[in-house]
């Protein structure tokens, strides 16, 4: 374990349909080393390749070019060790599941005992604060609620990477900011490593530690924002001028990309 | 919050009291008919004596009869023959009919009294707004609605039309007091209903003449004495044809067309024919004239002739003759003629029988004088099938699944072997069923039925699994690959459960299919416990006796049907309770 990185890739390359005249180009020559315990987002305009990079870390896709290293091991093998929790746009529960049934479902599928995902998944249920719904069907429960049991479900087995990909997308601005204080502070509860998928810049300044900008046609990164905002953050850092400085410099960053 | 119910406020009541609303009139309207109505049935019915034609003939009275048979049998097997039985030492051979008679009226009257009170109770209720007056006029609407299954629709009583309308009028009641209308309120309703609807259409039926007809042209012809005058006639080229009874023309000419075993030299007459094969049917623009000739009449026309007349159409301006005082004339040449522009009969009691009669059958016993119920021995049938559609509907369902789950998982197979599956179900059940039980001769006869059964049973399973099984969506699948699943556990945690809802709804399909089935596999197979026997036996004999059974039949081979179809019903219910809540 020379390498601390969580997640080390080094010029990858991914190419759909590649040979063929449909061949697109989605990722081009991507660097980019996460260290353990940061949370890394994501931001760019649609087709730039940002969910691309988080299924490829997920290994979901294969890439076509490059090395990419998850826990200095292959993408596939850290998906078989189960390093990483994912939470996806929607909140994917299953709808025949009670509440508590889907948290245990990872649990259930890597051979936990009974007595054990109970425990666990009451526990990961009181941290997102729905522990009264546990035998509830998610049909009961609202879009935000879901989206937090869905963020539950991830961390269950405890992974020490989380994968989200715009998993606020479709919620509301309210219940969104509601969620964004609630993840930081499952974050930084758990000392996970987040890797968040967003197409909402405030979001991005607000939750980011590094803020990685991309850009379309290829899809690339154009710039990676340090974002000089200290934790633990409240409401009132939405109020902090550097908030603002960032957020702008974001914004910036994404026209000028656009512009190419 | 703020409380929108201001005590002050205006209510809907003080609105509704100003003035009735149609709704509560017509509500009002029915109430009066529906106890108008069923205090007249009361009425009539008790002030019947046991004498009274429309008693006789209705199914209790019918069943005291039996009843009173079977006890004068030695050892009864019937149920009710054994009922019957206790009694006959304490009322005599001599009075059993009457009292048992006796029995049934006052039973009647009872019934209908029952009803009569059920809807008074029902009404009160209604206008108190007493809970459960609903239960009260739905009992009501099921006790008038077996009536129309006992008393007999005899002409010239009023009766029955009574019960038709007085079903109506609690049916609409119950529509209409209903705050919302259940399940079961609904479903005694339409059965009620359709019960009006089956007799009211029988009826109709008889009142409306369906023959509609305008006069035709009757045919020119001479008369002659006798035959021998008539064929010198012929001979003579006075007439061209002539009309005459088959036998009589058999003998002394050839026919044509030619016959090869007759000698024309030996015949009376060889230079004349008789017609054999000329088209009997009488048309004008292609619509049939009626009488048309009947089958033991024949054509004689000359030898040169005959070969130019085919149809008997040509015959009607050609000179005529036939024997005066024949069969040809009286039930042919002198009948009025009639150019037929509309004919049919929708019901007569041979295609569509009284409910009364289809009751009765299924009361009485199923041969003539026979100790066995008819009821009784359709429901041994009807769990014979049941049992054989069971077996059918486990094996169809089984391989459904195991096929759908197959090709769900090797697209190959899926692509290659989905053709087969699909051509399967284009050839017809009825040619297949017979090679199935010759393969299957050895086993035990009920295999190939089942086997017969689960052929229509096992494809809505199969395309319902492997579209089940394909229905969850990208992100789901994603999910469990993530946690780096097995097939098998993608398959029982993921794939199954999201295929369940459809499984069930092919389950349902096929419930029904796996009777149908069983009924078509008994037809071939030789079985004779099952209901396609019993449907075999009745339909082969079309008559006045045996339609009502047909009928019975029917309606045992549907309610079979109903069963299995709730049976998977109420598993669904508890296996997908989660998931039907709304």
């Amino acid at each position: 374990m020379s390498d601390p990185s969580v997640i080390q890739a080094t010029n990858l390359d991914k190419i759909y349909n590649p040979g063929t005249d449909e061949a697109v180009v989605a990722l081009q020559d991507i660097n980019l080393s996460v260290q353990p315990g940061e949370f890394v987002s994501l931001i760019g305009p649609s087709g730039c390749g940002k969910s691309t990079l988080l299924r490829l870390i997920a290994n979901l896709i294969e890439p076509t070019g490059g090395a990419l290293e998850v826990n200095g091991k292959v993408p596939s093998q850290a998906r078989l060790d189960r390093d990483y929790g994912m939470v996806f746009q929607a909140a994917t529960l299953y709808k025949w599941r009670t509440i508590a049934k889907n948290v245990q479902l990872p649990l259930e599928i890597m051979g936990y005992p009974r007595g054990e995902r109970r425990r666990r998944a009451q526990q990961m249920l009181d941290m997102v604060e729905l522990n009264e719904f546990g035998g509830h069907y998610p049909r009961q429960l609202s879009g935000g609620m879901q989206q937090r049991v869905a963020i539950a479900r991830a961390l269950v087995f405890e992974p020490s990477l989380l994968l989200m990909d715009e998993p606020f997308g479709a919620l509301d601005e309210f219940t969104r900011e509601r969620m964004n204080l609630e993840l930081l502070r499952i974050w930084q509860q758990t000392q996970t490593t987040v890797v968040f998928v967003t197409h909402s810049i405030a979001e991005a300044v607000f939750l980011s530690g590094r803020i990685v900008v991309m850009s379309p046609r290829p899809g690339r990164i154009s710039e990676i924002v340090e974002v000089d905002l200290p934790y633990p953050r409240d409401f009132e850092t939405r109020e902090d001028p550097r908030y603002f400085e960032t957020v702008t410099a974001v914004r910036e960053l994404l026209r000028d990309a656009h512009e190419i | 919050m703020v409380d929108l119910r201001q005590p002050n406020a205006p209510t809907t009541e003080g609105v509704s009291g100003v003035g009735w609303q149609p709704k509560q009139i017509v509500l009002l309207l029915t109430v009066i008919a529906a106890i108008s109505l069923t205090l007249a049935q009361f009425v009539i019915i008790s002030r019947m004596t046991i004498t009274s034609p429309i008693f006789l003939d209705s199914t209790v009275g019918e069943l005291a009869v039996w009843m009173a048979d079977q006890a004068t049998e030695e050892a009864p097997e019937s149920f009710l023959g054994q009922i019957a039985a206790q009694r006959l030492p304490t009322v005599g051979e001599d009075n059993i009919e009457q009292v048992l008679l006796t029995d049934m009226s006052r039973l009647l009257t009872l019934w209908t009294g029952g009803v009569a009170a059920l809807v008074l109770l029902g009404a009160l209720g209604l206008a108190l707004s007493v809970r459960g007056h609903r239960w009260a006029l739905l009992a009501a609407l099921v006790g008038t609605n077996t009536l129309l299954y006992v008393i007999p629709p005899t002409p010239n009583t009023s009766l029955v039309t009574l019960i038709l309308l007085g079903v109506v009028a609690l049916g609409v009641l119950l529509l209409l007091a209903a705050q919302s209308v259940e399940k079961i309120t609904g479903f005694v309703v339409m059965l009620a209903l359709f019960t009006v609807a089956w007799e009211s259409s029988k009826a109709f039926a008889n009142l409306v003449n369906y023959n509609i007809t305008l006069p035709a042209a009757a045919w020119e012809y001479s008369a002659y004495d006798d035959l021998d005058a008539a064929l010198a006639g012929l001979q003579s080229g006075e007439i061209t044809a002539l009309l005459a009874d088959r036998n009589a023309l058999d003998e002394i000419m050839p026919p044509h067309p030619t016959d090869p075993d007759t000698d024309a030299a030996t015949l009376a007459y060889p230079d004349l024919r008789h017609l054999t094969e000329v088209n009997r049917t009488r048309q004008q623009l292609g619509l049939e004239i009626e009488p048309e000739l009947a089958r033991r009449v024949s054509v004689a026309t000359t030898a040169a002739t005959a070969p130019t007349i085919t149809d008997i159409n040509q015959l009607q301006n050609m000179p005529l003759g036939t024997v005066a005082g024949s069969f040809v004339e009286g039930d042919f040449l002198q009948q009025d003629h009639q150019w037929v522009l509309m004919n049919f009969r929708i019901s007569n009691d041979l295609n569509l029988p009284h409910l009364q009669s289809i009751a009765e059958a299924l009361l009485q016993p199923a041969r003539r004088n026979g100790p066995v119920l008819l009821l009784r021995i359709l429901w041994g049938a009807a769990l014979y099938t049941m049992t054989e559609a069971l077996l059918g509907f486990v094996f169809g369902a089984t391989l459904g699944f195991i096929l759908g789950s197959v090709f769900a998982h090797i697209p190959m197979l899926q692509r290659s072997l989905m053709p087969y599956v699909i051509a399967s179900q284009t050839i017809p059940i009825i040619a297949l069923a017979p090679m199935i039980v010759i393969w299957l001769r050895d086993t035990h006869p009920i295999l190939p039925v089942a086997v017969i059964s689960s052929y229509l049973t096992f494809f809505p399973v199969t395309i319902n699994t492997l579209r089940g099984l394909q229905s969850p969506d990208r992100l789901s699948l994603d999910l469990v690959h993530s946690y780096a699943a097995s097939p098998w556990q993608t398959m029982w945690k993921l794939r199954f459960p999201a295929a369940l809802p459809y499984i069930f709804t092919a389950l349902k399909v096929s419930a029904t299919a796996s009777v149908v089935g069983a009924i078509i596999g008994e037809l071939p197979s030789g079985v004779r416990n099952g209901l396609g026997r019993a449907i075999l036996n009745f339909s082969s004999d079309y008559s006045l006796i045996s339609t009502p059974k047909l009928w019975g039949a029917i309606f045992i081979a549907a309610i079979t049907g109903i069963v299995f179809y709730v049976a998977v019903l109420l598993v669904e219910s508890v296996v997908l309770r989660q998931q039907l809540d709304a």
